[in-house]
């Protein structure tokens, strides 16, 4: 279905505005050259790229990643080019498409956050900043800074300090009490958050009796994390004041509109990029169908009017009909 | 701007040649390119099933014609998403990538192709075997083909009018040579001409690591195709990892998608390992 042209998909997150609510979730889309064959990526809301560093990074040994119940582990272990090489080489292809650019950047410690930032900031073409204070694979860095509010406050007030951009801080589910972590880095000036990154899983072979990844465990992903995933952005939301962005087992547009709902300003589309290439368009042309559907003009009509019993009891019994 | 798609296929058959292996054929819409011996496809049935990925095969046949195009895909079930593949019925969806990878090249000073088959590795090498048969001055095709036991010789009918030569081991000895492909090999290496001769091989990642010893001291040339699990097929998550070595003793990671499937096997490291049987995984941090 062609996306009917009379619904304003766009959603501002923070000064950002994007063409409409789906992003590719970083790590599952490359430097976007790779799906750049298979459609038109000026129609997505934005692409973020796979996690940058400051210096080029191997990963880990394979293999890599295992097939599990309705999802897959991962242990890539953020193997990437780089930041300066990203600049030099994948850049100049992005900056050609109207959807926006997002960086992600991690580090192993708090300046290597702070000079990826930097350089990135320096950049033309990148429209804000994803940091990664959440992925598991690392056994130094990532889960350290996520999985304490002092810690995340830490990156995200230098990542902020060093950026020109805006910074939406992405958020480990792996930790006790999600809310804290948010508003932490809300307080520490993060512009927006994102949730979740993957949940750290294990999986291993009966017959050889080995791990099924070369690392032991890694990260679930896929729709097996979507409950889970759409608990703690909904937890977030009522925890934060700054846009939430939704992640998680996103396959299709019921499922995005799901965390609309919840109070996810935009979401990402991760592990669905692998099953079609062309997922995203497809999502994209759900949530018009469902907004017209449901007379809607704008997507802002529907982000967060989930329709629970207090929801309900605090706007006075009335709700939303349609 | 959008130059490729996910194709839509219509299994044609899905014929079982022994419990465990499959020969599925897929007619294709004309948009599917005509493919290099060694590229590969991402397949998957159709719609949402409990297996979310789809799952890499080598080419094993394909016909091209204005209206369409027929491929076959030659497979042993070893997991959830291969038996999801072998329940496939005549006239039901798939969902197919590619052909996607590098495949098998050949250099003009060659006359003499080995081929080395383990197992399922016979589907690219018969496919390889085959377009050499068209080309106008065909090369000499020796074949080395081994399996545990002669059921698993899957493809032998196929594969032997298309060799000049075909040396055969089991591990069992119920067919050809008793023992492993590669010790065979080994034990005839010496008649065939570094100058003239390139090997092909395909096989489980144990065959090709004994293949890399087995040719240290040579220079014959060879070419693998490289098995790692996948989860996009077009290089973008980064999962399909196989190391290579670099200047300085360093080691770096090619996408088995999209750098390979076939790789030049001096250009692969294998001994970094403990054993993972299957990969050539590596536990250092
Ligand atoms: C480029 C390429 C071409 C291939 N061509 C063929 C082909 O022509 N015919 C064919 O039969 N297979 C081929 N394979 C292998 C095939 O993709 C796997 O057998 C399949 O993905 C297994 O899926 P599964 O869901 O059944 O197994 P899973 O449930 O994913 O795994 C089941 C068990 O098998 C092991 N396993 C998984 N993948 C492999 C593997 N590649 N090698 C060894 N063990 C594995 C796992 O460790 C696990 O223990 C190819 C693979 C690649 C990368
Ligand atoms: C193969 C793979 C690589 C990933 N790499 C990164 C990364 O580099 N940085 C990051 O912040 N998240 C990374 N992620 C996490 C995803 O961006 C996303 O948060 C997670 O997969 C959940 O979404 P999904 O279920 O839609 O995949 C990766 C996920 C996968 C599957
Ligand atoms: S399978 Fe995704 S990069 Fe190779």
């Amino acid at each position: 279905m062609k996306p009917s042209t009379s619904i304003d998909l766009k959603v501002s997150i923070g000064d950002l505005v994007l063409n409409n609510p789906v992003m590719t979730a970083s790590g599952t889309f490359g430097y976007g050259e790779e799906f750049a064959p298979y459609g038109d990526l000026n129609h997505l809301g934005a692409v973020i790229v796979k996690g940058l560093s400051l210096e080029p990074r191997t990963g880990n040994p394979p293999p890599r990643m295992m097939e599990t119940p309705s999802g897959m582990l991962n242990a890539v272990g953020l193997q990437n080019i780089g930041v300066r090489a990203f600049i030099r080489e994948k850049l100049p292809f992005l900056r050609r498409f109207d959807c926006a650019v997002i960086a992600n950047i991690y580090g192993e410690t708090v300046e290597e956050y702070e000079r990826v930032a930097g350089l990135l900031s320096r950049a033309s073409g990148v429209a804000a900043l994803e940091v990664n204070i959440s992925c598991p694979n690392v056994r130094r860095g990532g889960i350290a800074f996520g999985a304490e509010p002092d810690a995340a406050a830490e990156v995200t007030r230098r990542v902020k300090a060093a950026a020109a951009l805006p910074v939406m801080v992405k958020l480990t589910p792996n930790v006790t009490d999600i809310a804290q972590i948010a508003r932490a880095v809300e307080e520490a000036g993060a512009d927006a958050i994102s949730l979740i990154n993957t949940l750290t899983g294990m999986s291993v072979d009966v017959e050889k009796r080995i791990p099924h990844l070369a690392n032991v465990t890694g990260g679930l992903s896929g729709p097996a994390i979507r409950p889970v995933a759409l608990r703690m952005v909904w937890q977030a939301v009522q925890a934060v004041s700054i846009p939430v962005i939704g992640v998680g087992g996103i396959l299709n547009a019921r499922d995005a509109l799901e965390f609309l709902i919840v109070g996810a300003r935009a979401v990402q589309v991760g592990t669905a990029n692998f099953i079609r290439p062309t997922v995203t368009m497809e999502i994209i042309d759900g949530i018009s169908a469902y907004l017209e559907r449901h007379a809607c003009r704008s997507v802002t009509q529907i982000i967060g009017t989930l329709k629970t019993p207090e929801a309900e009891l605090r706007r006075g019994g009335g709700g939303e009909r349609t | 701007m959008k130059s490729k798609e996910i194709a839509p296929g219509a299994v044609l058959f899905n014929r079982a040649l022994t419990p465990e292996h499959f020969l599925l054929a897929l007619s294709l819409t004309p948009s599917f390119a005509r493919p290099v011996p060694g590229q590969f496809v991402m397949i998957r049935p159709e719609g949402v099933g409990p297996q979310l990925l789809s799952r890499p095969f080598s080419l094993y046949g394909y016909r091209g014609r204005r209206d369409g195009s027929r491929i076959e895909l030659l497979y042993r079930t070893i997991g959830a998403g291969t038996r999801q593949l072998a329940a496939l019925k005549a006239g039901e969806s798939v969902e197919i990538l590619g052909p996607l990878g590098r495949g098998f090249t050949l250099g003009p000073d060659v006359d003499e192709v080995i081929l080395l088959a383990g197992g399922m590795g016979v589907a690219p090498l018969t496919f390889f075997a085959e377009r050499l048969g068209r080309t106008k001055a065909p090369p000499r095709v020796v074949c080395y083909f081994g399996a545990r036991i002669r059921d698993e010789l899957i493809g032998l009918d196929r594969l032997s009018p298309l060799c000049s030569e075909l040396h055969i081991a089991t591990e069992d000895g119920s067919c050809g040579e008793r023992g492993v492909i590669t010790d065979l090999f080994a034990a005839r290496m010496r008649r065939h001409d570094p100058r003239r001769a390139a090997i092909y091989a395909c096989g489980p990642n144990p065959m090709l690591q004994t293949l890399s010893r087995i040719l240290a001291g040579t220079s014959l040339r060879c070419q693998v195709s490289v098995e790692e699990r996948m989860a996009c097929g077009i290089g973008a998550c980064l999962c399909c990892a196989t190391a290579v070595a670099m200047p300085g003793r360093q080691v770096s990671y090619r996408r088995v998608c999209c750098d390979g499937p076939v790789f030049n096997l001096r250009d692969l490291i294998w001994d970094m390992t403990p054993d993972h049987s299957d990969s050539r995984g590596c536990t250092s941090p």
